[in-house]
Order: C-alpha cells, then sequence, then structure tokens
C-alpha cells in the first residue's frame, strides 16, 4: 500500500499546477469562512467591550429595598448581586446649571465592585470608605464647580419634596407639580428635607457616568462612595445563563416585589445576540446569504478539482487495477489525495483567514479608530475556525468519496482503451441548424464539446453565475447603502454650520473676527408664521402634495384639505444675500425684492427625478402672504430659483429669500452661519474657546468620517467579492484547464487533418461565446433579481426609484468575457506548444 | 505522372550521443494511381516517413514535393490547408472526433473549407463504406471495422492528391482487415486514388503494386 500512497504524492507534485490551484481554491473557501467568522467575531466583541466600558457588565437592572433584596440573593439564576444605594439629593452650591442644583450620593456598597461598574476615573482613585467620594467630571465643566482631588464637602442629605409630595422622578420639578389641572402655577419651587449630614472627602473625578446611572433629566450630579447603605437601592444583577434572562425576568416580575425591572440591552445584545425579531431576522438572512455563497462557491470548487483529478487519472487507476491493485486500494489513494490536499490547504487557509482579520483590524482602527469611541479589538472566532476545518474536511471527504468511488469503479480494460468519460449519444448532441449557418462546422464542434462535458460546463457556469450574482447584488447593497446613510456630507462647499437660536449678535460678530475665516453665510429665519392663502396661485402639484387632506383635525379624527400653504422666510444678512445673488448670476441690486425658492423633487412613475412648482408665482411677480394675525404681506418676487441658500440644503418646503437689510422687522432668533475655512478643525476648536452654547457641526469632518466609513465598508464588499470570484476562478480554471488537456488529443486529430491554428482558435473563441453568454444570462438575471430584492429592502420607508446597476452588469460581462479568453487562451497556448504526431501517438499502446 | 516525390529526406531525434537517425536520406518517388506499400520492423522508421510525407512532422533535411509542391515551403496555415485538400490521414486508432457523428466525422474535411458536400458523392462513398445504416451514429456506438471505415471515408471526402495510411488494419481483426482492404483497393482501382500504406502485415503489403521495405531509417528494398 505504501507505493500506492507514493504514486499519489507523486502525481499531485506532478500535476503541480493543478493541485496548487485546487489547494489555493480550499484554502481560499477555509479562509474566508475564518475570515467572516472572525471580522463578525471581532465586531461583536469590539461591541461588547464598548459596552461593557459604557453600561458595565451585568443583565439586569433591578430596583429593589433590603426587604427584597433576599429574595434576590437567593436566586439560583443569579450569580452575582452589585448593589447601589441612593442616599439622597443635597444641594450644590454654586451649580451655574439651573437644571442641576444637586449633588446626588450613591454608595457602590460593596468598594471591590467598583471595577465592575463604568465609572471610569480621569484623576485620584476609587473610595475605600464612606467619608470619601468620587465626582463626575461634569460638576467641573457643566456646573462649573471646581471641585479638586482632597476637597471635602458638606452635604445635608435628603429627599426632595414639592407641595408636600415627594419628587420621585429624575426631573428637577416636573410640570405636574408646577401646575394644576387648568394650568395654574401651584408650586414654584421644590425644597429637600434633610435627614443626614456628613461630610466627604474627593479621592477621585470619573468621566460622566452613562445615562444608566445618572440620567439624562437627572437634577443632580452623581458622587460616589462606598460602605453606605439605604433602602432605596439598584441591585445590578449578573446572571448565571444570560440566555434566560426573559424568563427570569419575567418569574421577577411575577413575584410582583421589585418596581422596576431594566434589561441592559447593549450587554444583552452583545453578549447573547438578543435583539428585536426584525432586527435578527434581518442579521440571520444577511448571515445565511453569506454562508450560502460561501459555501456554495466552496463546494463546487472543491468537489470540481477532485473530480477533474480523478478524471485525469482513470488511465493510471485502469493500469493499476490491472497490474492488481484492489478497488479498496483505489479508494484508498483517491483519499489520500484529498487528506494531503486538506493537511496542506485547511492549516494555510486558517491562517490566511486569520491574518487576513488581523490586517482587517489594523486599517479599520487606522481609518475609522478616530471617531470610534474604542479601538476594534482583533478576536479569534474558535466557532468560525471550527466551522472553516470542519466545512473543509466534509467538503474534501464528500468530494473525495464520490471520486473514490467512480476511480474504483474504472475498470482496467475501459480505462486503457477509451479515455472516454461521459457515455455519449448523439441526442444529447443535437445542435440546432442555426448554430452551423452561423459559425459553420467549426461552431458545431464548439457547441458539441460544451453539451458533451455538460456537467463540467455546468460547473463553469455555475462558478461564474455565482461570482455575477454576488458583483451585481453586492453592488446595489453598496450602492443603496451609501445613497442612504453616505455622500451626505460630501457635496457642501462650506465646512462649518451653526444652526441655533442661541447665538446672539454680539457671538455672532466674535465668531467672524476670528482668524481662518475664509468666507461666511449668514441666514436669519424669520420668526413671522407666513402662508399663502391664495390658492389660485397653487399648482396641480402643490394642490396634491400641499393642501389635499394634510391637515389633522381632531374633533373628527381624519384629515381634511388644509387651506393655505407654509412659506419660509429666510433673511439674508447683505453681504450674503449678494453672494447667494451672485452665485445665481444676478448682478443687480434688488434691495427689497424677494426671491422666492420653489421647486421640489418629484418622483415620476418611470422612477425619474423632476423639478416640480407647488405655487405658480413668476419672475417679477406680486406675492401676498399673511402671518399668523392675519396681516397681510406683500412681496414683490424678482425672480423664481431653484438653489436654495446655504445651510439649508437638504430643507424642503417653500422660501421666500429676503434681504435683512431692508426686513429688520421680521427677523427672528434662529440664525444659520455657514463657515469655509481651510483649517476647519482650528476654527471648531477657536470657536468652542468662546465658550458658547451652541453646537457646531464640522462638515469636512463628517465628510471625511464618511469618506473613511465608505473606504472601510468597499474593502469589506468588494474583498468579500474578490475572494468569492478568486474561489470561482480556481474553479473555472481548473475546468477549462481540465477539459482542453482532456481533448488534446482531439485538437492533434483536427489539426492533423487539416484545422488551421486560425481556424482552430476560431473554434475555441466560440466555446468561450457560448460559456460566456450562458453564464452571463443566468448570473445578470439572478443579480438583477438580487439587486431588486435589496432595493425592496432599502426602500421601507424610503422613496428611492429602482437604477438598474448598468454598471456592475457591463463590468461583469467586460470581467467574465476577459476572465474566460485569458483561461482559454493559456491553454490553448500550451496545446498549441504540443507537436500534433506525439499527442496522437502518445494514446497508441 | 508523378504525385509524389521524396528527396534526401532525413530525421533525427535528440542530440549528441541521444541522437537517433529516425531515417537516413531517403528518396524515392510514387506515380498517381499507384498502390505503394510501405513495410518494416517496428523502429524501422516508417511511421516516421509517413508523417513527414503527411506534413504533420518536421524533417531534419530534404524534401517532399506533394504534386510538385514542396510542402515544407509553405506556412503553417497553408500547410494545414494543403494537407487537409491534398492528403487524406488514416490512423491505426482511427482518431475519430468523438462528438460527431459518422456522416459529420466524413464530411468535416470539406466542411472545414466550406465546400458544399455533394449527396451524391457522400453517398457514392458512404455506399463503398458500407456504412449506410450507421451514418448517424457517433463513433463510440461503432466497432472497429466500422469506425476504420469512417476514417477511411473522411481521407476520401476531398479527393486529395494522396491517401496515407498508417497500420490501419493494426488494431482489427481479420475479417475487418480484409474488409478494409478492399475498400483501399476499390479507391484505388475506382477513383485512380493514390495510396501509401504503412504495414508489417507482408500479406496485406501483397496487394500493393509496388512495396518499399524500410530498415533502420534506410530503404533497403524496392
Amino acid at each position: 500500500m505504501k507505493i500506492l500512497i507514493e504514486v499519489t504524492k507523486k502525481n499531485l507534485k506532478l500535476n503541480k499546477k493543478r493541485t496548487i490551484v485546487t489547494i489555493i481554491g480550499i484554502m481560499l473557501s477555509v479562509s474566508l469562512i475564518c475570515a467572516v467568522g472572525g471580522m463578525v467575531a471581532s465586531f461583536r466583541e469590539t461591541l461588547f467591550q464598548g459596552a461593557i466600558y459604557q453600561e458595565g457588565y451585568n443583565h439586569l437592572i433591578i430596583e429593589t429595598n433590603r426587604k427584597n433584596l433576599k429574595i434576590l440573593e437567593n436566586n439560583r439564576d443569579i450569580k452575582k448581586i452589585m448593589n447601589i444605594s441612593n442616599l439622597g439629593y443635597s444641594t450644590l452650591i454654586g451649580s451655574q446649571n439651573e437644571y442641576k442644583p444637586y449633588l446626588k450620593l450613591l454608595s457602590v456598597e460593596t468598594s471591590q465592585d467598583f471595577l465592575n461598574f463604568p465609572f471610569h476615573l480621569l484623576k485620584g482613585r476609587y473610595p475605600a470608605n464612606q467619608n470619601e467620594v468620587i465626582i463626575s467630571n461634569s460638576i467641573i465643566t457643566n456646573g462649573r464647580v471646581n471641585y479638586e482631588i482632597g476637597d471635602t464637602i458638606k452635604l445635608n442629605l435628603g429627599t426632595r419634596y414639592a407641595c408636600g409630595k415627594k419628587v420621585l422622578e429624575n426631573h428637577y420639578l416636573p410640570n405636574d407639580y408646577k401646575y394644576d389641572q387648568d394650568g395654574k402655577v401651584v408650586c414654584e419651587d421644590e425644597n429637600i428635607v434633610v435627614s443626614d449630614t456628613r461630610e466627604v472627602k474627593i479621592v477621585g473625578i470619573i468621566e460622566r457616568p452613562s445615562y444608566t446611572y445618572e440620567e439624562y433629566s437627572e437634577a443632580g450630579y452623581t458622587i460616589i462612595t462606598t460602605n453606605l447603605k439605604s433602602d432605596d437601592l439598584k441591585s445590578y444583577v449578573i446572571l448565571k445563563n444570560p440566555y434566560n434572562y426573559e424568563s427570569i425576568q419575567r418569574d421577577l416580575e411575577d413575584s410582583n416585589k421589585f418596581q422596576k425591572i431594566k434589561t441592559n440591552s447593549d450587554i444583552l445584545h452583545w453578549e447573547i445576540f438578543s435583539f428585536s425579531d426584525s432586527t435578527m431576522s434581518m442579521l440571520l438572512t444577511v448571515s445565511a446569504i453569506v454562508i450560502l455563497i460561501i459555501v456554495v462557491t466552496s463546494i463546487f470548487c472543491i468537489r470540481n478539482s477532485f473530480a477533474i483529478s480523478t478524471l485525469e487519472k482513470t488511465k493510471m487507476y485502469g493500469h493499476l487495477r490491472s497490474i492488481g491493485a484492489t478497488k479498496k486500494q483505489i479508494k484508498k489513494m483517491v483519499l489520500t489525495e484529498g487528506l494531503i490536499l486538506g493537511l496542506i490547504a485547511i492549516p494555510l487557509g486558517l491562517f490566511f483567514g486569520i491574518l487576513a482579520d488581523y490586517i482587517l483590524v489594523i486599517i479599520l482602527n487606522y481609518l475609522i479608530g478616530d471617531f470610534l469611541n474604542t479601538n476594534f479589538i482583533f478576536t479569534l472566532s474558535w466557532l468560525a475556525i471550527l466551522i472553516a476545518i470542519f466545512l473543509g474536511i466534509v467538503t474534501i471527504y464528500l468530494s473525495s468519496i464520490t471520486s473514490a468511488r467512480k476511480a474504483s469503479k474504472i475498470s482496467p480494460i475501459e480505462a486503457i482503451r477509451n479515455n472516454q468519460d461521459i457515455k455519449i449519444n448523439n441526442k444529447k448532441l443535437k445542435t440546432p441548424k442555426i448554430i452551423e449557418k452561423l459559425f459553420n462546422i467549426g461552431g458545431v464542434i464548439a457547441y458539441k464539446n460544451l453539451k458533451r462535458s455538460k456537467k463540467k460546463y455546468r460547473t463553469t457556469v455555475i462558478s461564474l453565475v455565482v461570482s455575477i450574482f454576488t458583483f451585481i447584488a453586492m453592488t446595489t447593497f453598496m450602492d443603496y447603502s451609501f445613497d442612504l446613510t453616505g455622500a451626505y456630507y460630501q457635496d457642501y462647499d462650506y465646512d462649518l454650520i451653526i444652526s441655533t437660536s442661541n447665538l446672539k449678535d454680539e457671538d455672532t460678530k466674535n465668531i467672524l473676527y476670528l482668524n481662518n475665516i475664509d468666507d461666511y453665510f449668514l441666514v436669519y429665519e424669520s420668526s413671522n408664521y407666513m402662508a399663502i392663502k391664495d390658492l389660485d396661485h397653487v399648482t396641480e402639484y402643490g394642490y396634491l402634495t400641499h393642501i389635499k387632506e394634510s391637515e389633522y383635525d381632531q374633533e373628527t379624527n381624519t384629515f381634511k384639505d388644509s387651506k393655505e400653504i407654509n412659506l419660509s422666510l429666510l433673511l439674508l444678512d447683505d453681504k450674503s444675500f449678494k453672494d447667494y445673488l451672485k452665485e445665481n448670476k444676478i448682478n443687480k441690486d434688488i434691495k427689497n425684492q424677494a426671491i422666492l425658492v420653489d421647486y421640489s423633487l418629484s418622483y415620476e412613475e418611470n422612477g425619474k427625478m423632476i423639478y416640480k412648482r407647488v405655487l405658480d408665482y413668476k419672475d417679477n411677480n406680486l406675492m401676498t402672504a399673511y402671518d399668523i394675525n392675519n396681516q397681510e404681506f406683500k412681496f414683490q418676487i424678482y425672480k423664481v430659483l431653484k438653489e436654495k441658500p446655504k445651510g439649508y440644503e437638504n430643507n424642503n418646503g417653500i422660501f421666500l429669500i429676503l434681504n435683512e437689510k431692508y426686513y429688520q422687522d421680521l427677523k427672528g432668533n434662529i440664525k444659520t452661519l455657514t463657515l469655509s475655512s481651510k483649517y476647519s478643525d482650528n476654527l471648531e476648536n477657536e470657536i468652542k474657546k468662546l465658550q458658547l452654547d451652541i453646537n457646531i457641526v464640522n462638515i469636512s469632518k463628517r465628510a471625511k468620517e464618511e469618506k473613511s466609513m465608505a473606504i472601510v465598508f468597499s474593502i469589506f464588499f468588494y474583498g468579500f467579492i474578490a475572494v468569492i470570484t478568486l474561489i470561482g476562478v480556481t474553479n473555472i480554471f481548473n475546468t477549462i484547464t481540465a477539459n482542453m488537456t482532456l481533448r488534446q488529443k482531439e485538437f492533434a486529430i483536427l489539426r492533423s487533418i487539416g484545422v488551421t491554428k486560425k481556424e482552430f482558435n476560431r473554434m475555441i473563441n466560440l466555446e468561450i461565446l457560448f460559456y460566456s453568454i450562458k453564464s452571463l444570462f443566468y448570473g445578470i438575471i439572478l443579480g438583477l433579481i438580487g439587486s431588486y430584492l435589496i432595493y425592496m429592502g432599502f426602500t421601507n420607508g424610503y422613496e428611492t426609484s429602482y437604477v438598474v446597476p448598468f454598471k456592475a452588469i457591463i463590468i461583469s460581462i467586460i470581467f467574465v468575457v476577459f476572465l474566460v479568453t485569458m483561461i482559454m487562451k493559456y491553454s490553448i497556448s500550451r496545446i498549441n506548444k504540443q507537436n500534433i504526431i506525439e499527442t496522437i501517438r502518445n494514446d497508441n499502446i | 505522372m508523378e504525385i509524389l516525390r521524396v528527396e534526401n529526406l532525413t530525421k533525427t531525434y535528440g542530440k549528441g550521443l541521444n541522437k537517433v537517425i529516425a531515417l537516413d536520406n531517403v528518396s524515392f518517388s510514387v506515380e498517381k494511381g499507384e498502390f505503394v506499400a510501405i513495410i518494416g520492423a517496428s523502429g524501422s522508421g516508417k511511421s516516421t516517413l509517413m508523417h513527414l510525407i503527411g506534413g504533420v512532422d518536421k524533417p531534419t533535411s530534404g524534401k517532399v514535393f506533394i504534386d510538385n509542391c514542396d510542402i515544407y515551403n509553405l506556412k503553417d496555415d497553408a500547410l494545414c490547408i494543403f494537407r487537409r485538400r491534398q492528403v487524406g490521414l488514416i490512423y491505426q486508432f482511427y482518431n475519430l472526433i468523438p462528438i460527431l457523428t459518422v456522416k459529420e466525422n466524413i464530411t468535416l474535411p470539406s466542411k472545414l473549407d466550406n465546400k458544399e458536400i455533394q449527396s451524391e458523392k457522400l453517398k457514392e462513398i458512404i455506399n463503398l463504406l458500407g456504412l449506410e445504416k450507421r451514418i448517424n451514429h457517433l463513433p463510440n456506438e461503432l466497432s472497429g471495422g466500422e469506425q476504420q471505415r469512417t476514417s477511411i471515408g473522411r481521407a476520401l471526402i476531398n479527393e486529395p492528391a494522396l491517401i496515407l495510411a498508417d497500420e490501419p488494419t493494426g488494431n482489427l481483426d481479420s475479417k475487418a482487415s480484409l474488409e478494409i482492404m478492399e475498400i483501399l483497393k476499390t479507391s484505388n482501382k475506382k477513383y485512380k486514388q493514390t495510396i501509401i500504406m504503412i504495414t508489417h502485415n507482408l500479406e496485406l503489403a501483397k496487394d500493393a503494386d509496388r512495396i518499399i521495405k524500410i530498415s533502420d531509417g534506410k530503404i533497403v528494398e524496392e
């Protein structure tokens, strides 16, 4: 038997190219599964660690008291309970934030538990006893009280009361305390009923705790001590088996002992993949498709290369049988071949899969690490590795066992006399007359050849179809996901935008004095509500979109037709107004005339987008509008334009644009200031230094982030497609070259009876043509179906029309023709090198 | 009329010590309508000679004229076309195209020339070969004799100047061998078809007009 294994090894070495290609095929399949799994695991781990950082590791958050705590302590499903007691509020002397006038003292009852909570020290250390506290950084940054480590705070702790009622919620004096049912003020203020007084020392400063620990509307800044216990506490619970969290939660709720049980949903998301049904089903569908594509291509590829290698060795197996090798031995040879290939390819595949993940993580951190809060974590997914190994082994085994059976069935004489693997009959090879008419006898031979090796032909076609399908469908997926998320910030020609009602005129001036500003554009929104009431000026389109059943009638609970169309007044400062006119090629100083912007994009049934008007005012018309008090305003329209002013690009509606200089009395509070700067990041920092209560959107930074996100997505998707295609290519390479080698003799015969090189190449080219047409036909149809389904999935709630992915289709056509041509040319060049006689005589015994 | 002239044909394989002289300065000529048998033992160089005459191999030196055309002066593609029009090849192992039917195999050389198939002519050949009932069968559905007859048909279809048959009966039983010989003889008599047949079977060679014996790459007897 040893000798047979030697023969197998030698064979693998002799057919070096095929062996290498097969190994590459197996390797790619294994590494793709491994890499995809690993990437998913890394994502999950990253998000999981992020969730732990943000929310702490626990599953349920239970509001309870001392008595009911016993119930939790006796619960067998609970692994660990960490308690935080609420010790009440104390007035924060000097708080600059009128919504947060208090300190709220919490106590992590066991000091060791600090590490299990998401309280992240910026300075100092955690408290060791009840006389020490850590304080939230936002006391300093937001409340502007300059506490430092080592300071002592005197706390007058107690419960908040207003109008004789306890303030239970976090809200700073809720409205239903303040007003009675008729809206009369009954209670101006709340007070704290002090029950405890103590002095604590600050030993550490932490980041502002997450909203789980200090709610958005919390009236007090958090300070935390330890060892103290009160009857008002929250238990943060770690479960033995988080997968059962729902039933455990239900059981606890049914006991009626606990007021409120919350789940730590971020942790549960990433630890046990608990998502809402729709998210889950989406995730499952996506992973099912991805896995299916990988598995199908891999199986095809591996299975195919084994079938080919057996086919090529039919003769050898026949010879071996004729000199006395048993069926069993032949079978073992084929299986050994599989074993050797697997032993080389699977570890290599795992290695490259993991390496690819590692490199991807590095690239991810480089590209998007800046704006992700945490770094991307590289993790090995043992499950993915196991699946990859298992799938590799199973496919190799199944592929080789069928080939082995086939090989063992070869009778010696059959193998020696005839190397035709498939019994063919004339019916199967029927060729339409049109083929001969169109392509002559060369076409007939080409066509029949494809029909003869139907199975091999099919594997090639399917490999191509899978690649084409994946490419087209994925491209659509990419296009739509970018359409919805991306390309949002890229088109703007300014870098910073501030849109707020908090910006006073002098602040605006201060901002505009700053260096680094290349240009600015300032828009005031009018606070007057303006409406067009003369419905004669409404177009048909306007009537359908703005008037018809657009107003909700509370009495009848239905929609009724509106009687007016809302008009937004935008007042541009003198400089911006002139810029705006210049941009729209109006060189006249139009002073107190108005520009009307009234073009809405509308989707037609044929999927095209066109501009439609809502009002029918034309250039130089006089427009009448009414404010909320029904006061009449008249505006002289100078021109109707499409272009909205800077900062309002994505706003819908009808805008009337005026020069602020001439309409001072219409000016409102809301300002939108856009700034252009070469050094937008510096400018942003400078503005922040002015310490205004405004939100600055850094467009160029966002655009950069978007671009990085787009790159990341592209790396993932195109990487995936590339590997899938590569697997397909190894498959196609194997099939076509094998087919060529098997037909060597036929080619030689054709040459010997006088087929010229040119005619011969033409014949092969026709084969390429038939191959490509068929695979493109199915690939494109399936791709279009896939892409349409993706479109349907994406357009739930979004009004985008389906665009046939022509670019992807054209690319796949070029790609397929190129690929098949290259491989065939390679085979032909090898065949053409061969001597006719050698080949013909080769098989003569 | 002289249809084939072989001038000082030499073919060697390998170099230096490994050099093998397969054909050593062979010259002879064949008249139109002749039936020539070339005999010789295994390894005597007779197959090499035939491949050189057929234009599928290249000589080390010397020339081959078919119908006064120096075939090795032709470019590759031109030689190919010349071969399919002027030379019919018959091999020991038939070498039919497995995916084409008997009829398609026979008409293949003419179809390659985009010539209209004269059905009269085709019918005549098929009758001669006795393949009337087999024309729509594929090679693997035929017996060895039938396959060889098909390959004779393929050689005859273009009315070549010369038919080269390399051990045409080498793989057949004696009955089928006789049939093949009958067909070759008939085509020689009836169509004045020039035939050069290579064989090591002296019995078969006796049917020929002329016998050329080759040994160690040289003509030893004529």
